[in-house]
């Protein structure tokens, strides 16, 4: 008998000598330790079968619109795949400490897959290691990290050099080849920002020389510094005709300085990564265009592929991205990469 | 127990179960009312917010109002009963800055994060000037918004109130003063049915008061159900046009750049993006050996010189050259110099290894505190210590033999704190942790503290330890219970023997004579001898009263409990005194030297050999004084028995009074017995062997007397 009774118990402290019920005591005690130990067994065992169903989805921030097309498509393919996802993110794109402890919470929950957008390459190698030696599969999209696919990891990204080319084509078409154009919203600690500014000066400066770069300027946390850094710019360089921005913040600040000082029309704005705000504003011919990233298909193909293995993907997939302008704004080409209506399957 | 006290039982403990159900049932339905607590006032006048639970933002109780100064996005303030169903909640609210502030309702699985809970919030959002209404469930999904008149501005108050009857809910804000209202009334078929209230803002901060939840009553709930399902909204993609934002922004004066050509070390990653790029820039050495590296106040970078260059540590210089980017890392190639100043070392910043590992500080001198996995040494013979900072890790490689040296001494575990230049080159990460540290000299490393008693090794030497320990109390449990398995053993053998040797002998004659007499009552009575008759009935009598006396005597033998608990002295001085009660005969006990523990067999035989010679005295001497005496001396005990009796011949006819008995006992435990008798008494010695007492040393033993 595992369990010891009452009777065992007093039987024991009945008996004589002191060395004699010590050891009772002591044979009792390990029994009851005993029965803890696999209640505790039994119920670890229990918890980890109820959580590996979930699947962590963290995108870079749960505050701004262009991710939740990312929980639209994993949402989706979660019910297609009859996997549930766990979707939260950091309240700021810059709270790079949030995102890790989320994904330490993953490891820690043993979720069954993790699909992350990382907020800093760098910073979040560690914990991504540490996920990956718990033996959790794991993939990144938006940018890249500095680890190489393997085992457990594969990547799902934005195809950084076509979205820097793109741009410049569109800077070039609106300027009529000529001018000044200003960057903003450069993350100087991200290779994919770097990359994309990479692109873009390269094709301005070999098909476009009649354009010329005047100002390059790192990116903010906020709309409201966004906006101070273009007025700065504009300041700076009275004369410019068109402003490339690398996030939704660089553009929507771009787009509330030029709007401010009534300048939309004679300064166009081409920004990246998309937001309902934005393309509200192509719409009013205030911002040129937008180079939207897929990230419906991100949150799709991530879960599709922790769903279904790692093992029948690529490592690495890059996303094409989308050109949005007043005329196609209300294209169903568009309508993918704008809509956040996570409930519903897109087009 | 009876089976009419088992019914009894069987009846109070089912009476009893019964009543604890129903109390159950009745405590559970009070506690899931839908309408327990309401209608609801929360008190902040009185600074109660106990009741209320945070999960971000920075809450505080100002007059009657409850204020959150944070800009986060998503802070909640949460309270009620999670089984609130249909009611309506509404307080006056305040915006301090851009974004919304508002009420959510029928709230539950509350995470912090900014939709990280599941329920309906309404809000005034400044940012499209509109009253908003949506539900949150771990994502957001928008009602249409309407727009608000009047606009939305901060620092002014707004009724704001929003209410749910089954699936049907209702928001709705008025401006106070002027009255201007909007509303919106929705339909979720698939609603969330229950939960509490929270206050919540996103961004805006903002300052709630006369916050008020009360229920919803049958007639709210039929004109409700006249609402119709309302498809969930592409906010704001099918809003329509942009609402006018008649927000002043700042226009802040603006520095153009400074009319020189040197740039600042940040701007380098931007400006050789694509390729590299001829600059100037200025900074102070950080480090000489063996990378030289330069760093102003917005950055570092590193500088390969075209030709030797004397630097020393300090140096502030001016440097030319073709700026490279690699990766997140910048490095100044075919560089050439001009001193400006030599100036003291940079302090280093102090930073923790997320900072680090976030890029911002990339070949700049810091400060970093961590703690020691590894230390090995690289390919290239490099000394290289693996370090645990937070959730990072990182790698510390020493620049001089002396570093190396200081590396080496660092136990596994210890905490550090680490003067170095930070490096994201991966030629030094090797891709494997976010960053390294490039330590100096020994003077930048400073060990905090030793690394923790609880390693893998000292745990894995106690656990062993325990085991050894466990593995002998068990040897001596085992060794003792056999021990005392034996002793019973032998005492039953002896009893056995005894009895033997005794009763079963005086039964057997008892058997004889008795038969005997029989055959003599069958003869002719007339002829029956008496007087024979007579001695044999005596003869029998006395068998009997002898087979009694042995009985009686090996009943005592058996060992007192007295014995366990008092000692051998008091154990033969009570056994004694109850041999001559009645009698005239008078018992004295001493005792002399150190009383110790002696091994329970010893005490055993000695405690029966005193027995059966108090015995002997008492039924056979005639004394008038018996003494007892127990000499405690060095290595051996001496017991005494001796009485002032008539004495008798120690011969082999005497062994009749259990003197075998005694001799076999004492030599048993390897005593030496000694009978001394001269007709004035009666003087029995053993002498048992005893360990002496090692507790006090020899040299010591004065004090231990004393």
């Amino acid at each position: 008998m595992i369990l010891p009774s009452f009777h065992h118990f007093a039987g024991c402290a009945q008996k004589t000598g002191f060395l004699r019920a010590s050891m009772c005591i002591t044979v009792v005690l390990a029994k009851l330790v005993l029965v803890f130990v696999l209640a505790l067994t039994v119920a670890a065992l229990i918890s980890c079968q109820a959580s590996r169903s979930d699947i962590a989805v963290i995108p870079r921030t749960t505050a701004t619109t262009i991710w939740e097309a990312e929980h639209a498509g994993a949402e989706f393919a979660a019910r297609r795949f009859g996997v549930r996802i766990r979707w939260n993110g950091p309240t700021r794109e810059d709270d790079v400490h949030s995102q890790i402890g989320l994904v330490d919470r993953a490891v820690t929950q043993k979720c069954k897959g993790l699909v992350l957008t990382p907020n800093q390459p760098r910073a979040l190698m560690v914990p991504i290691q540490r996920a990956l030696a718990a033996g959790v599969p794991t993939v990144i999209v938006g940018s890249a990290l500095s680890l190489p696919p393997q085992k457990n990891l594969s990547y799902i990204v934005n195809d950084d050099e076509m979205i820097g080319q793109m741009a410049a084509m569109r800077v070039g078409q609106i300027t009529r080849w000529k001018g000044e154009v200003a960057v903003v919203g450069i993350d100087p600690q991200s290779l994919s920002s770097l990359s994309v500014l990479s692109s873009f000066v390269s094709v301005i400066e070999t098909r476009f020389p009649g354009i010329s770069i005047v100002d390059r300027r790192p990116a903010t946390s906020s709309d409201l510094d966004s906006e101070i850094v273009v007025n700065q710019v504009l300041v700076s360089h009275p004369q410019v005709n068109a402003i490339f921005a690398l996030d939704s913040t660089g553009t929507l600040g771009a787009y509330l300085a030029l709007r401010t000082r009534g300048l939309t029309t004679r300064v166009k704005v081409v920004g990246v990564q998309q937001s309902a705000e934005l393309a509200n504003a192509i719409r009013l011919h205030e911002v040129d265009s937008i180079i939207a990233e897929d990230t419906y298909q991100m949150g799709y193909r991530a879960v599709e592929a922790l769903a279904l293995g790692q093992t029948k993907y690529p490592s690495m997939v890059k996303l094409a991205p989308l050109l949005i302008t007043s005329d196609n704004v209300d294209s169903a080409a568009a309508r993918t990469f704008l809509t956040n209506d996570w409930r519903s399957e897109h087009p | 127990m009876t089976r009419v006290r088992q019914l009894r039982w069987i009846r109070y403990s089912v009476l009893f179960a019964l009543v604890s159900l129903v109390a159950g049932i009745g405590v559970s339905l009070i506690y899931r009312n839908p309408k327990r607590g309401l209608p609801y006032r929360a008190q902040f006048s009185e600074g109660q917010v106990r009741d209320w639970q945070q999960f971000g933002g920075t809450w505080t109780v100002a007059g009657d109002t409850i204020r959150n100064d944070s800009d986060e996005r998503g802070a909640k303030l949460v309270t009620g009963s999670p089984f609130w169903a249909n009611y309506k909640a509404e307080a006056d609210v305040q915006l301090l800055g851009r974004g919304d502030a508002g009420i959510a309702i029928r709230v539950s699985d509350v995470e912090d994060g900014v939709d990280s809970y599941s329920g309906y919030y309404a809000g005034l959002r400044i940012d499209d000037q509109s009253l908003v209404l949506g539900r949150a469930g771990y994502g957001w999904l928008e009602f249409p918004p309407a727009g608000m008149p009047g606009g939305v501005s901060p620092n002014r108050w707004y009724h704001l109130a929003i209410s749910a009857y089954g699936c049907s809910i209702n928001a709705s804000a008025t401006v106070l003063g002027t009255g201007e209202r909007a509303s919106i009334t929705a339909f979720d078929p698939n609603c969330a049915r229950t939960g509490k209230i929270a206050l919540r803002d996103v961004v805006s901060g903002g300052i709630w008061r006369h916050v008020e939840v009360h229920a919803l009553n049958h007639a709210d709930g039929e004109q409700a159900s006249l609402a119709k399902p309302t498809p969930a909204s592409l906010y704001p993609t099918r809003q329509g046009l942009l609402p006018n934002y008649g927000l002043q922004f700042r226009v802040l004066s603006i520095s153009s750049r400074p009319p020189t050509d040197v740039v600042a070390i940040d701007s380098l990653r931007l400006l050789a993006a694509s390729r590299p790029v001829h600059v100037t820039v200025r900074g102070t050495v950080t480090l000489i050996t063996p990378r030289t590296y330069i760093q102003d106040a917005t950055g570092g970078a590193e500088v390969i010189f075209a030709e030797q260059t004397p630097l020393k540590l300090g140096d502030e210089i001016e440097v030319t050259g073709d700026a490279h980017r690699e990766d997140l890392s910048v490095r100044i190639e075919n560089a050439t110099k001009r001193s400006i100043a030599l100036v003291a070392p940079v302090p280093a910043f102090s930073i923790t290894p997320l900072q680090a590992a976030m890029g911002r500080y990339d070949a700049m001198f810091v400060e970093l505190e961590g703690r020691v996995d590894s230390q090995h040494r690289t390919d290239s013979s490099v000394m290289e210590l693996h370090l645990t900072g937070g959730q990072q890790e990182f790698f510390a490689v020493s620049s001089k033999p002396e570093t190396e040296a200081a590396f080496t001494k660092l136990e596994v575990g210890s905490s550090v704190r680490m003067h170095g230049i930070c490096v994201l080159n991966s030629a030094y990460t090797k891709d494997r942790v976010p960053f390294a540290l490039i330590v100096r000299s020994p003077d930048d490393l400073e060990v905090l503290s030793g690394p923790p008693w609880w390693s893998a090794e000292h745990l894995s030497l106690m656990a062993a330890g325990m085991l050894v320990l466990g593995f002998l109390i068990h040897v001596m449990y085992s060794h003792a219970e056999e021990r005392r398995r034996t002793t019973f053993l032998k005492e039953r053998e002896r009893l056995a023997h005894e009895m033997h040797d005794t009763l079963a002998q005086s039964f057997a004659g008892l058997d004889f004579k008795l038969r005997a007499i029989r055959n003599c009552t069958l003869r002719d009575l007339e002829n029956i001898d008496r007087n024979k008759l007579r001695t044999e009935l005596q003869e029998a009598c006395e068998m009997v009263r002898h087979s009694h006396d042995e009985a009686r005597r090996s009943l005592t033998s058996l060992r007192p409990e007295i014995l366990e608990e008092r000692g051998l002295s008091e154990a033969l001085s009570q056994v004694g005194r109850r041999m001559i009660a009645g009698s005239s005969m008078d018992i004295k006990t001493d005792t002399l030297g150190q009383l110790r523990r002696l091994p329970a067999h010893v005490v055993d035989a000695l405690f029966r050999i005193g027995q059966e010679a108090i015995a002997n005295a008492v039924q056979h001497s005639h004394a008038k004084h018996v003494r007892i005496a127990l000499d405690y001396q060095r290595a051996q005990l001496v017991m005494t028995v001796e009485d002032d009796g008539k004495g008798f011949r120690p011969d082999c006819e005497s062994e009749g009074f259990g003197l075998t008995g005694m001799r076999r006992r004492a030599e048993a435990i390897h005593a030496k017995l000694e009978i001394h008798s001269n007709g004035v008494g009666t003087k029995i010695l053993v002498t048992a062997p005893c360990k002496p007492d090692t507790r006090w040393p020899a040299f010591l033993s004065y004090i231990k007397e004393a």
